[in-house]
């Protein structure tokens, strides 16, 4: 009796198996293809890298395992990599971008310490800062390079073009090389 | 008529698993959802098959079917239930069932969890491990069916061979077979890659967990069945570096290098070539453990002849050389390294020195482990290659692994200065001076005081990289030291999880230099009452007992141990010889062990005479060798915390996932 039932069971079991395997191929219509833009993707994994890197980087300077002149070198060097593959996956897929923005500000906002700037190894202080550099980078996309920086007036606060001595609306004199209302572009 | 169906249900499973193969291929390559999708369930049916068989060979041999020749040859109607449910894995047929089994379980947990990530991947990923499947599906259909009949209704079975019939036979095998079966998911992901072109880091962020907990069952199958041997087999000692031994251990040097070179990889984006060499050379050296333990080669290359699945294993490891191979040369150009090692002073070259070590040891053991078999080959005289020979090579090498093991997570990624020298490496070079002076002080011979001072010196590190890390996350969160800890390990559970790991293979490492080097032996006949001394202990010889068991006679003879600095007891021991009623020329041996700390008393009964009268035993003493199971232990809860799942990683798979089109449903 248990036996007869059991072999029942191991063919039903096998029916189905053979069932399963075959079921997707019979539908009806062409098949839907798979999107993946393998491109993109790479760039993804590639960020999340080099992110994972930037903090690991972070925790070994800060539990002494590099001196702080290497430390400052290897930073710049990932932070530039981290931007410029932001900007190549904007490139690829803008709406891409700005759901990883979403998604990293989701981030932050869970995050149980809150961000001080010095926290160790929660990213959230590198990630907003390379969100901070990315804004600027999108917002300003003409902005001067070399690390030239925009001038503002001190005293009603209209921008200046470079060669200015006095403001073109209040008249009030421009010293040179006063950075004191300048603003960082890169 | 049942055990018909379960060959049946086996056939099943093969024809499912090459369409599986073939869907897998395609739908990958086409990008075909409707494929894709049929080799996912593919990989769902053969392990439900695979499951419906095994289920009906339990069947058969808990209610003693003994028409079946497995049945009749593996078990016996008074064996223990528990051992006739372990006698799934106890002969060939059975356990390559059993191998399959678990490989094809775990394939559909990978398909499982990756159902809805590296959509590109998983279709190769379930054809590679459909593939292994589909091979231990062929062995088992052509070559040594599991369901095979007596041609008639014998009594009785012959019973289980008395060495598998032990607590730790049941346990050890299912590990090391979760540790062979599990290296086949990320050697499948990075063919997947390989063939996909998806050559950047996801297979290797993917499979880094995939790697870790098969990892783990492997050591733990590894340490149990040196538990096992020291348990059973008698000799005084817990590694042999026997074929069989070796054939588990190949793969698990290979695999730790692997999961080594993996973490350079990540970071630096170097050394991916030789990463899918490693696991190649782990996979193809799984299932060469296993063809060498199934085939009997290593015990003569004449009964390899003489074995039916030799041949078989022999044509798949060509395949898996030669296609891989190949695969590797046509994708080598997308292979380049992204950066090249900046300083020898720096982390990554310390994991390449691990890597090169443990490389050369895994081929050391592969040359001793094959040798007697190219000396029948070549001369026809068989020459085997002994444990001096492995210790001789291996041992300085592992001593500079353990070394490297301290050096390596003191050092920076990329570069490190002298001043960051000078601050990691002061207090952990003073905790070696230290523990060297107290070892040359008890004993004085010079490798001991190295290694011992070498595994201070880890131990020292791993202590200074958790205070160190916990200080650092109290500056800047405020957090106690304890919590600071915990959250060592929840962010960055893999480096210290792995710290752990590396406490416990230095405790292994103190245990073996202690029994390596320390171990005292005496062979003795005693008549009742009288005693022996070895080392700080007086052992005296009570009497003898016998005990009737289900399926053996027990002879244990008991044995008072008594410290001799402080006149007490520590204990009583019970070395045990067992007779099995259907083997009565092979009696097994169960050692009488008293442990602690600092050595284990350990008494093996040879044989006795007059009734009883008087026994002779050899009674060895362990120093340290309680630190090997401990260290099992710990580096099993050091992989469970580096392996733990945390769901900040997901990120980018959310936002991936996005850029996939809806599926069919």
């Amino acid at each position: 009796m248990s036996v007869t039932l059991g072999i029942l069971i191991a063919l039903l079991l096998s029916g189905l198996a053979i069932a399963a395997v075959t079921w997707p191929l019979l539908k009806k219509g062409p098949a839907p293809v798979l999107i993946e833009d393998d491109r993109l993707t790479e760039l993804l994994h590639r960020k999340e890298q080099v992110l994972a890197s930037i903090k690991e980087l972070e925790f070994d300077y800060r539990v002494g395992k590099m001196s702080e002149a290497d430390y400052q070198q290897y930073d710049q060097r990932l932070r530039r990599q981290a931007i410029g593959l932001i900007q190549q996956i904007e490139q690829v897929a803008p709406e891409s971008a700005g759901l990883d923005a979403t998604l990293e500000r989701e981030i932050e906002k869970r995050r149980l310490v809150k961000p001080t700037g010095t926290a160790i190894d929660e990213d959230a202080g590198m990630e907003a800062e390379i969100a901070r550099r990315r804004r600027v980078l999108v917002t300003q996309p003409a902005a001067p390079v070399n690390g030239s920086a925009a001038r503002f007036c001190t005293n009603c606060g209209a921008t200046l073009a470079p060669h200015h001595k006095f403001c073109a609306n209040c008249g009030t004199p421009i010293e040179q090389g006063e950075p004191s209302a300048a603003v960082e572009t890169a | 008529m049942i055990f018909d169906i379960g060959y049946l249900v086996l056939l099943t499973a093969l024809v499912l698993a090459a369409f599986g193969i073939l869907a897998g291929y395609l739908g990958g390559h086409r990008r075909n959802t409707r494929l894709i999708q049929s080799s996912f369930n593919a990989v769902y049916a053969v392990a439900g098959l695979v499951l419906v068989a095994s289920a009906i060979l339990w069947y058969g041999l808990l209610s003693d079917a003994f028409q079946l020749s497995y049945v009749w040859n593996h078990s016996e109607r008074a064996l223990p239930a528990f051992y006739k449910f372990s006698a799934l894995w106890g002969g060939q047929a059975g356990s390559l069932l059993f191998w399959c089994l678990l490989l094809s379980g775990f394939s559909a947990i990978v398909a499982f969890a990756n159902r809805r990530h590296h959509q590109v991947l998983m279709p190769f990923v379930n054809s590679v491990l459909l593939t292994t499947s589909l091979f231990f599906l062929i062995l088992l259909v052509f070559a040594a069916n599991p369901f095979a009949r007596v041609g008639f209704m014998p009594p009785d079975g012959q019973g289980l061979n008395p060495l598998l019939q032990n607590y730790w036979m049941i346990i050890h095998p299912v590990m090391l077979y979760l540790g062979y079966v599990g290296m086949a998911v990320p050697f499948a992901f990075a063919v997947g890659a390989l063939i996909s072109k998806r050559l950047d880091n996801e297979w290797v962020r993917t499979v880094r967990r995939w790697t870790l907990i098969p990892w783990m069952f492997l050591s733990a199958g590894i340490i149990m069945g040196s538990q096992w041997a020291y348990m059973e087999l008698g000799w005084g000692g817990y590694w042999a570096w026997d074929p069989v031994e070796n054939a588990s251990f190949l793969p698990w040097l290979t695999g730790t290098a692997f999961l080594h070179s993996i973490i350079i990889q990540e970071q630096r984006g170097i050394l991916k070539v030789w990463n899918v060499v490693l696991i190649w050379l782990t996979y193809f050296l799984v299932i060469l453990g296993t063809f060498t333990t199934r085939s009997g080669v290593l015990e003569s290359v004449h009964s390899f002849a003489r074995s039916d699945v030799g041949p078989y294993f022999l044509v798949f490891l060509i395949i898996i050389l030669f296609g891989f191979l190949w695969l590797l040369f046509d994708r080598l150009p997308l292979l380049r390294g992204e950066h090249t090692i900046d300083s020898y002073s720096s982390r990554e070259a310390a994991f390449l020195a691990n890597n090169w070590l443990f490389t050369g040891i895994a081929f050391a053991t592969l040359w001793g482990t094959f040798f007697p078999m190219f000396s029948e080959i070549l001369t026809g005289e068989r020459i085997s290659v002994a444990a001096p020979f492995f210790n001789k090579v291996n041992g300085p090498l592992f001593l500079l692994l353990l070394l490297l093991m301290g050096v390596a997570p003191l050092l920076g990624w990329r570069h490190t200065s002298a001043t960051a020298f000078r601050k990691q490496f002061t207090i952990p070079i003073l905790a070696a001076i230290v523990v060297g002076i107290f070892v040359f002080v008890a004993a004085r011979s010079l490798y001991p005081v190295i290694g011992l001072a070498i595994c201070g010196f880890v131990a020292a590190v791993i202590v200074q990289e958790y205070v160190r890390g916990a200080l650092a996350r109290r500056a800047t969160t405020g957090e106690n030291l304890l919590v600071a800890v915990v959250n060592l390990w929840s962010r960055n559970g893999r480096r210290y999880g792995g710290y752990i790991v590396h406490l416990g293979i230095a405790m292994i490492g103190v245990a073996v230099i202690g029994n390596e080097f320390y171990q005292q032996s005496l062979s003795v006949t005693l008549a009742a009452g009288e005693s022996t001394t070895l080392g700080r202990y007086e052992l005296v010889f009570q009497r003898m007992e016998s005990n009737r068991e289900a399926n053996l006679i027990e002879f244990g003879a008991v044995v008072d141990a008594f410290s001799l600095d402080s006149g007490k007891q520590v204990g009583t021991l019970i070395p045990k010889r067992n007779i099995y009623d259907k083997t009565p020329d092979m009696p097994t041996s169960e050692v009488g062990l008293h442990m602690s700390p600092i050595e284990d008393i350990y008494v093996v009964l040879n044989g006795w005479d007059d009734g009883g009268a008087s026994a002779t035993f050899t009674i060895y003493v362990n120093p340290l060798t309680v630190w090997m199971w401990i260290g099992g232990i710990v580096l099993v809860i050091g992989t469970l915390i580096a392996a733990w799942p945390h769901s900040a990683r997901r990120r980018t798979e959310a936002v991936r996932s996005l850029a996939y089109a809806a599926g069919d449903d």
